[in-house]
């Protein structure tokens, strides 16, 4: 629409006023009734300014109304002062709907258009507005009664649909919601190959190929306690130079990079799944290829098969046994059809639609293919995983065929149901069931549509609960195949795909975020600029404040290790909590690099327990859980016992107790990358193999501790930790693992006039055998004597004086290499503190000095002056 | 082209005896030990998969292995050999500072990289992130770095004041494959020019400097030592030129462990070709093909050199450039460009290069494994007292071997003292082809096979053959006829035994097909057929047949046979006599097949009575295979009361458990 022309038609057919009063509202439209409408009208006839002479004729300018100026007379600012233009953009542009209908005047904040068959049909715009205004959060509302929707468009919007679908701390893209008392919907919508971050300046993005999101999530509530949802969620590769109904839209388009280049190699591995033991891997007894195609000559589909025409791979690689290739540990085969090798006499490599290789393969076996037409930027091929035997088998006795449909990746959809029942005669249950399909294409230059193929993979998982007060009970069951993938490829803006590139070209369904805050732990295109979440569980952060719970003063001394603080902290090492995976870490600090879907993949298994509150502050609890990896052969089985304790005695204090016994035969790894903090270090990821430490163990676990309140002023904490794994049959390097930890200590705080005294003294007693034999065992205790006095100084600041003995003693003989010596270190600290209202904030100054000698070393001084501006 | 010289030079000085062995000449090449030294066997053009700047050539004098590092050689100072580089990721470097930067491994005195601000330049020197990828993985126990203390550089004062020195094993990486560095050293303090870091012996990749002082520093030199075998580390050697198409026989060598015998390996492999280098030598053309050139021609290519330019005239005559000019245009005729190999090759429509096509030439392509001409590295040769047979492909001139080395701890390594191959020439024939019929069977079936073989003999020159030696998965039943061109000739059956069999027919010494009919089991998908042809006269040579068409007759083209797939993995059950009456036969034989299986796994025989008790146990364990017990009847020393019982058979393998059921009647 030219908006010129129509301001231009609209003031000549309106009466000049007497005055320059500006009147806005009638300046557009025209009158229609008792209203001003806003329809673009187009260019109308002028029948007054049909005025035949020759000197130029001068339009009545756009803003002739509102300043007055006539372009062909003399302008003079003596008397009425200039006026500058009015800024469009403050003011913003005229919108029309899609039936021609004014929206507004104002600004267009977001625009996601997809236009097809178009050359650069895919277009996101964001507005500046979009980021300044609004943050890069728009919401659209309505309701009525039970009714009510949402629309949302953001960057960074928390989403989920299911655990095992779609679950994200950062979506970037719209989400339409819908729910009623019965009846909830969501639907989200996201090109995210590129969703555009608010954070830049508003641009148009327009883009040929893209990767495009669609996600929905239904639920209905059948009678009073049962829910069922439904769940879809797809992202598949779009070529806006298709027709937009040419094919399923869900199963992908090849862009125009995938699709620019015939495919003239094929190239597949087989090694060993399991290459720790060394035998068992793949045996490849034969192999063939089936290409379907256009005969060169004729013109005409064909199949062909390698064997028929004599075309065969090169073999490389591969231990030669009697009628087969075996790829036992790291050895791999590798098999390369080449479409360009002259004894190649199949169907032209360009009119190739379909090809299939079948590969007869037996024990555990691991394949992965890939082309020249699946690479990484570089031009390298890379390979990506077609199967995996199930289990380790080494006997042959799996001995199967494989086809594998070859094709370059396209979409990724995950469907699946939802069943939830809530409180039904006490039992609540939660269940889902998803199957995973990952489509692929055959490219072809010659042609738009192409075969697609897919592999389909599947997972499940069953809460049930029930509550019986004193019983209750509860049971977990779950599968996920090894393949169940949420994970789909973007294209780039050539539309390229370089397959080996996690940070440019995959996106996440599911997110890893094991330390569930608002940053995916991984690091992935579009999100903080994509970088991943460089502190994940910074040590134990359960205030969520991003700082080690360890380190709370960020100052590299763990503060178990730092004099003073470590009165009030424990290390982790005497902390506790469960481990059900047996790989010694507490199960609710684990990190991982993989999606945080409910359960781990290429799992299956149940977990179940009864138990009983024998009082209401005592449960007893026994169990049951088993489970395998479906490609593996790995198990884990436990039964184990749990005992909890936890009662305030008025005027006494708190009494908890916790014990636990497990018989445990578990082989699966469950390796992890934590962070970890040594003196001296900010800390660092660290990634933390499993010592499969449990293989075939019993496990106790003990914890008593008693909080004494019973007297003003005094604090007596004492708590005693036991872990004991007891190994039933010997594995080379490991052996029996104990802890023992006992913590004492009381402080006892009173006051002198004006002064506050605190003397404290804390006793820690460690023994420990760990389960690596190549670890040293330790037996050391410390203890500390202190005492911390305190007395104002003028109005708003006081002194305090500090002193600290610590006693260390190293009760190994002879001392491990690396251990310390006994030792004794004496602290003395004074610190004054000023705490003032400063322009709006609570100023406190500190300034202070602690001295240390640790005896028979040098002496440490350090000394500062702090300033903390608060608001509280 | 390997030297002829050098063939010369090992066939007289290395080849142990050259032992006439019926016509054919048997010879073994021996390398490293006594014999040909290493360095003068290895090959001079690197496989750039192969980690082979790292083989320890001098410290035992016959020996290979990989290198040990010397604890005081400077690790760093090889680092651009190894792969490995410099950086600092976070800062952009203009390119003096990156010269500079490359110049504190270098041993460069005067090079040092520097972060010193000036009244006029203000330079961060906070934070600065200096990353060195040592190129491999090595034992590493000691970091040294400081900035120029000459007399002509004395910048001592201009140290690292405040640093923190990460490391890295080139095992850990990220998702996105970036080392996970850890902290090894903190040091806030420093008062040292020459930082020496020593820390426990360990594999280190990658180490990271990063500077936490404020103050301007520069470091001349960063220094790595350490200790222990490299992880990895091959031998390639040369291609050996041996005269003519030979059979290859057994290859041997001799190897020790250093450190846990398990932490290391050797691994031999073999290759073997028609024509003389196993790659292929690409040249580049400017509008992006590449045409095969030889090795010569690649190695004589020289980007910078431009070559020739000739010109000529209208009627073909040379002229000079000058006279080129002066002509009218019509009467200029081509422009040809030359370079070092000859004219410059035309474009796509076959008209000479333009001058500016000319200019952006660059001659080296690519360089390939000739895939054409040259078989893969073979399969790991397991170390066997004796030797082991060469499973290249045969009759090839052209042998060459790889050693790799691998080690998972730092004292642990392999060491080869020397190696030998043993090559017959003339060959038995030029190439024997075979194919078996049927191909497809019923696994357990005794089946009736018929093998064709056809050679390709050069008269006059190959030796020719009167005995097939061919491997079968069990013992062959029968041997019923054997043809030649047809016809049916004598024959013998040599040798029998459990898995293979001899026949020995008139000689054959001319492209004349050979079909032998025999009868055997099959009992498993794949079983191949592989076969060895050899005179009577000179039993060592025996040359593989290869897999392909012998005869119209038969379409297999393969000695692989296959039986269907997802089949029980117990066959044939049977119980012989049934009834089974005690005294009338000591035992009933309880048989049955295995299928398919490749290795052992437990199987166990149980006999019920009727009522489900269990009243006899055997167990074994068994591979594929025909296996039998024997009940006499009793159980405990008793017999058991006369009736039907049943016979279950079960094996446990690693898919599940498969069981197979038959009744036997008791009579007495």
């Amino acid at each position: 629409m030219d908006l010129k022309r129509l301001l231009v038609a609209s003031l000549l057919l309106l009466p000049v006023p007497a005055s320059s009063q500006v009147n806005y509202g009638r300046l557009f439209g025209r009158r229609v009734g008792e209203e001003v409408v806003f329809e673009p009208t187009g260019v109308e006839v002028l029948l007054g300014a049909q005025d035949p002479v020759l000197k130029k004729w001068y339009v009545p300018q756009e803003l002739y109304r509102i300043y007055g100026w006539k372009q062909w007379e003399y302008t003079n600012y003596a008397r009425e002062h200039y006026r500058r233009y009015v800024d469009i953009y403050l003011e913003g542009s005229y919108y029309y709907d899609l039936f021609g209908r004014l929206v507004t005047r104002g600004w267009q904040v977001y625009r996601w258009q997809q236009d097809q068959p178009e050359r650069s049909g895919s277009s996101i715009s964001k507005d500046r507005t979009y980021n300044n205004w609004f943050d890069r959060l728009l919401i659209a509302s309505d309701s009525k009664g039970q009714y009510h929707m949402a629309l949302t468009i953001g960057d960074e919007i928390r989403t989920t649909l299911t655990p095992l679908t779609f679950s994200k701390p950062l979506f970037n893209g719209s989400q339409f919601d819908f729910q009623s008392d019965k009846y909830s919907l969501t639907v989200l919508l996201s090109r995210i190959s590129l969703p555009i971050i608010g954070t830049k300046e508003g641009r148009h993005m327009d883009r040929t190929n893209n990767t495009n999101l669609l996600g929905l999530r239904g639920t209905v509530q059948v009678g009073q306690f049962l829910k069922v949802g439904a769940t879809y969620v797809n992202a598949h590769q779009s070529n806006t130079l298709l027709e937009s109904f040419s094919g399923s839209p869900f199963s992908g388009s090849l862009t125009t990079v995938q699709n620019s280049a015939r495919v003239s190699k094929i190239i597949i591995r087989i090694s060993d799944d399991s290459p720790e033991d060394g035998e068992g891997g793949a045996a490849l007894y034969s192999w063939d290829i089936v290409i379907r195609g256009r005969d060169r000559l004729t013109g005409r589909m064909e199949t062909v098969r390698g064997s028929q025409i004599g075309f065969e791979p090169i073999v490389e690689g591969g231990y030669q046994r009697l009628g087969y290739l075996a790829a036992d540990g790291e050895e791999t085969i590798t098999l390369t059809y080449d479409f360009t090798d002259p004894s190649y006499a199949g169907p032209d490599p360009s009119l190739i639609e379909r090809v299939i290789v079948e590969l007869v393969l037996a024990n555990d076996y691991r394949v992965e293919w890939t082309s020249d037409r699946q690479t990484n930027k570089a031009g390298q091929p890379v390979f990506l995983l077609a199967a995996r035997a199930p289990g380790n088998v080494k006997d042959n006795s799996n001995q199967r065929v494989i086809r594998l449909d070859y094709g370059l990746p396209t979409a990724n959809e995950v469907y699946g149901f939802t069943v939830e029942v809530d409180d039904f005669k006490g039992f609540d249950l939660y269940a889902e069931f998803d199957r995973n399909r990952r489509f692929r294409q055959y490219p072809n230059v010659n042609k738009k549509e192409h075969h697609t193929t897919y592999d389909a993979s599947e997972a499940w998982m069953v809460n049930m609960s029930k509550l019986s007060y004193p019983y209750f009970a509860f049971f977990e069951a779950y599968s996920i195949d090894y393949d169940y993938s949420t994970t789909c490829f973007i294209v780039d803006d050539k539309g390229a795909i370089d397959y080996e590139d996690k940070l440019h070209n995959l996106y996440e369904f599911v997110d890893d975020n094991d330390d569930q805050d608002r940053y995916p732990d991984w690091g992935r295109l579009y999100q903080r600029g994509g970088t991943p979440d460089d502190a994940v569980f910074p040590g134990w952060d359960e205030n969520n404040d991003f700082i080690s719970d360890f380190n709370e003063n960020d100052n590299l001394i763990p503060d178990y290790e730092e004099p003073f603080l470590r009165y009030d902290v424990d290390p982790p090492e005497f902390l506790f909590g469960m481990d059900m995976n047996h790989n010694m870490w507490v199960d609710r600090f684990e990190n991982d690099e993989e999606p945080d879907y409910p359960y781990k993949r290429d799992h299956r298994g149940y977990n179940f327990y009864f138990g009983v509150h024998i009082t209401p502050d005592m449960r007893l609890i026994v169990g049951h859980q088993y489970e395998r990896l479906l490609a593996e052969r790995k198990r884990s089985r436990s039964d184990y016992f749990l005992f909890t304790f936890d009662r305030s005695f008025a005027g006494l204090g708190r009494l908890r107790m916790f014990g636990s016994f497990a018989s445990v035969k578990d082989n699966i790894p469950d390796n992890l990358i934590q962070w970890v903090q040594t003196p001296g270090t900010r800390g660092t990821m660290k990634k933390l193999e499993d010592p499969l430490a449990a293989r075939d163990a019993r496990i106790g676990c003990a914890f008593v501790g008693f909080d004494y309140t019973g007297i003003e002023g005094l604090n007596l904490t004492n708590k005693l930790k036991l872990d004991l794994w007891d190994q039933r049959r010997k594995f080379p390097g490991l052996r029996d693992r104990t802890f023992l930890g006992l913590i004492n200590k009381v402080d006892y705080t009173f006051t002198l006039g004006r002064l506050k005294l605190q003397p404290r003294i804390k006793n820690l007693f460690r023994r420990e055998v760990p389960v690596l034999e190549e670890e040293p065992e330790r037996k050391e205790n410390l203890t500390l004597f202190s005492a911390i006095a305190k007395f104002p100084v003028l109005k708003r600041s006081e002194v305090e004086l500090g002193a600290e003995l610590a006693v260390f003693r190293q009760l190994m003989r002879p001392v491990p290499p690396g251990f310390e010596e006994s030792y004794e270190e004496l602290t003395g600290a004074v610190q004054l503190t000023n705490r003032v209202d400063y322009m709006g904030y609570r100023l406190t100054t500190q300034i202070g000095m602690r001295v240390g000698r640790k005896f028979g070393k040098k002496t440490s001084v350090s000394s500062f002056i702090t300033v903390y501006a608060g608001t509280e | 082209m390997e030297s002829r010289s050098f063939r010369i030079s090992v066939i007289f000085l290395c080849l142990v005896g050259v032992v006439p062995i019926g016509r054919a000449h048997g010879g073994t090449y021996v390398i490293g030990g006594k014999a040909l030294p290493w360095k003068e066997a290895v090959w001079d053009e690197a496989d750039p998969d192969a980690a082979v700047g790292v083989i320890e050539f001098e410290r035992r004098p016959g020996w290979i292995l990989p290198v040990e590092i010397d604890t005081a050689e400077n690790i760093a100072s090889k680092i651009f050999e190894r792969g490995g580089g410099v950086s600092v990721p976070n800062v952009p470097l203009s390119r003096e500072e990156k010269d500079a930067l490359v110049g504190i491994v270098n041993g460069d005195p005067a090079v040092a990289f520097e972060r010193k601000s000036t009244p006029a330049k203000k330079v961060n020197s906070y934070g600065i992130l200096l990353d060195i990828d040592l190129g491999a993985r090595l034992g590493v126990d000691r970091i040294r770095f400081f900035p120029r203390m000459s007399e002509k550089y004395p910048y001592s004062e201009y140290f690292m004041r405040a640093y923190e020195l990460y490391l890295n094993d080139g095992l850990e990486l990220t998702e996105e494959g970036n080392p996970i560095y850890h902290l090894a050293v903190r040091e806030e303090k420093n008062t040292e020019p020459v930082v020496d870091v020593r820390f426990p012996l360990q594999y280190v990749r990658y180490i990271r400097i990063k500077s936490i002082t404020e103050a301007s520093w520069e470091i001349d030199e960063v220094q790595v030592f350490g200790a222990g075998f490299v992880p990895t580390a091959t031998y390639i050697s040369k291609v050996f030129d041996l005269g003519d198409a030979a059979i290859f026989g057994r290859i041997w060598w001799h190897q020790k462990k250093v450190g846990t015998p398990s932490k290391s390996k050797v691994i031999v492999r073999t290759r073997t070709g028609t024509d003389d280098t196993p790659l292929v030598y690409y040249r580049k053309l400017a509008w992006g093909e590449e045409v095969e050139v030889s090795k010569e021609e690649y190695y004589r290519l020289d980007p910078d050199e431009q070559g020739e330019i000739r010109y000529f005239a209208k009627d073909g005559s040379e002229v000079s450039k000058k006279v080129y000019y002066s002509l009218p245009p019509e009467e200029r005729g081509e422009v040809k460009y030359y370079r070092t190999g000859g004219e410059v090759p035309f474009d796509r429509e076959g008209l000479p290069i333009t001058k500016a096509m000319y200019d952006t030439l660059s001659l080296k392509g690519r360089i390939e494994l000739d895939r054409e001409n040259w078989s893969s590295w073979s399969s790991p040769y397991d170390y066997r007292e004796g030797g082991v047979f060469i499973v290249s492909p045969c009759p090839r001139r052209y042998f060459q071997f790889r050693i790799d080395f691998e080690s998972r701890d730092l004292d642990a390594a392999g060491m080869v003292d020397s190696i030998a191959f043993q090559f017959f020439v003339p060959p038995i024939a030029r190439r024997i082809v075979a194919e078996i019929s049927p191909r497809k069977v019923v696994a357990g079936e005794p089946t009736r096979f018929t093998y064709a073989v056809r050679p390709t003999i050069r008269e006059g020159v190959d030796t020719g053959f009167d005995r097939l030696e061919i491997l079968t998965p069990v013992k062959v039943d029968t041997v019923e006829v054997v043809r030649i061109d047809g016809d049916e000739v004598k024959f013998e059956v040599v040798e029998v035994d459990h898995d293979h069999f001899t026949v020995g027919f008139p000689k054959v010494t001319s492209d004349r097909l050979v079909e032998v009919v025999f009868r055997c089991e099959v009992l498993r998908y794949g079983t191949t057929f592989l076969a060895r042809a050899f005179d009577s006269a000179a039993e060592e040579v025996k040359q593989p047949v290869v897999a392909g068409d012998a005869t119209s007759e038969i379409d297999t083209d393969d000695i692989s046979v296959h039986t269907a797939l997802g089949g029980a993995l117990i066959r044939k059950l049977e119980v012989r006599p049934d009834p089974f009456i005690p005294g009338s036969a000591d035992a009933t034989r309880i048989s049955w097949d295995l299928l398919q299986l490749t290795r052992p796994v437990p199987f166990y025989v149980d006999i019920y009575d009727i009522s489900g008790r269990l009243v006899r146990r055997f167990q074994g364990r068994g591979k594929s295979g025909t296996y039998f017990k024997e009940w006499d009847g009793r159980c405990g020393g008793k017999l058991v009361p006369p009736g039907v019982y049943i016979v279950r058979v079960r094996v446990e393998t690693d898919s599940g458990r498969e069981e197979k059921f038959r009744t036997l009647t008791l009579v007495y």
